[in-house]
């Protein structure tokens, strides 16, 4: 399978960030990427690498699999 | 660890750290934020280089040389404008730019070096028809390697640019939650 034909990675850095009360510039600075990242990320324009994505669920404090997988969540 | 000076030029990519920060970091509103202006930037720099490489068959050559210099000078604004749109991402180096940021410009020089492959066909193409046993020798002014030279340095300037304009979609809005 190629890059481009690769399953989406689904997300619900949002509403996680927004029940964390960040702003996407804060949550960008505590991860160590851009502000842009964290929008094409909730966008679902951009899928992390695994550092990435665990040091998003460390700062949001949630478990890695609550935040991201290859299946849609109930709720997108 | 990495030098931190703000002042700090990166020769080999031809940027400073300020400017690149600066860019990265601008959250003022423009309409190269979006997909679609940005692409009709690259269709015109594509055009005037194009069109910079085809005027040397202007026969007259006052008309030719003012048609030269002003598609030199709108290529080189559209370069400039192009690495703004990507906000230097095209011409920064790894230390300056998120996982993200590296992945799509080096997925747009990927792309690039094989569109200059291909794209380097017509220019020396051009470059043969012009010589003086070529079809084209009649119509090209003797003495005008240099417009098709400069457009040819240009396209390969622009290219990387160019691609990661064309691919990038809208911008998420700047801070907003």
């Amino acid at each position: 399978m190629s890059r481009t034909e690769e399953a989406p990675v689904y997300n619900r850095i949002a509403e996680a960030r927004a029940a964390a009360g960040l702003s996407r510039q804060a949550l960008a600075e505590a991860v160590g990427v851009h502000y842009q990242t964290i929008g094409y990320l909730e966008r679902g324009e951009y899928s992390p690498s695994l550092s990435l994505a665990l040091r998003i669920a460390q700062v949001l404090q949630q478990d890695v699999q609550a935040l991201f997988s290859i299946q849609p969540f109930h709720n997108n | 660890m990495s030098d931190r000076k703000p002042r700090r030029f990166f020769w080999f990519e031809g940027v400073t750290r300020a400017e690149v920060e600066r860019s990265l970091n601008d959250t003022r509103p423009s309409v190269l934020r979006r997909q679609a202006p940005r692409r009709q930037l690259v269709a015109a720099t594509a055009l005037m280089t194009a069109a910079l490489a085809f005027s040397i068959f202007i026969p007259q050559v006052k008309v030719r040389s003012y048609a030269e210099i002003a598609l030199l000078a709108g290529v080189l604004i559209a370069f400039l404008m192009l690495r703004k749109s990507v906000r230097l991402v095209s011409d920064a180096p790894d230390e300056l730019l998120d996982e993200r940021q590296i992945a799509i410009r080096n997925a747009a020089y990927a792309v690039a070096y094989r569109a200059l492959c291909t794209i380097s066909l017509p220019y020396i193409a051009l470059v043969l028809l012009i010589q003086p046993d070529g079809a084209l020798f009649a119509h090209a002014m003797p003495g005008t390697w240099s417009s098709v030279l400069l457009s040819y340095l240009m396209c390969c300037a622009s290219l990387p640019a160019m691609v990661l304009a064309w691919r990038l979609p809208d911008e998420p809005a700047p801070l907003t939650d």
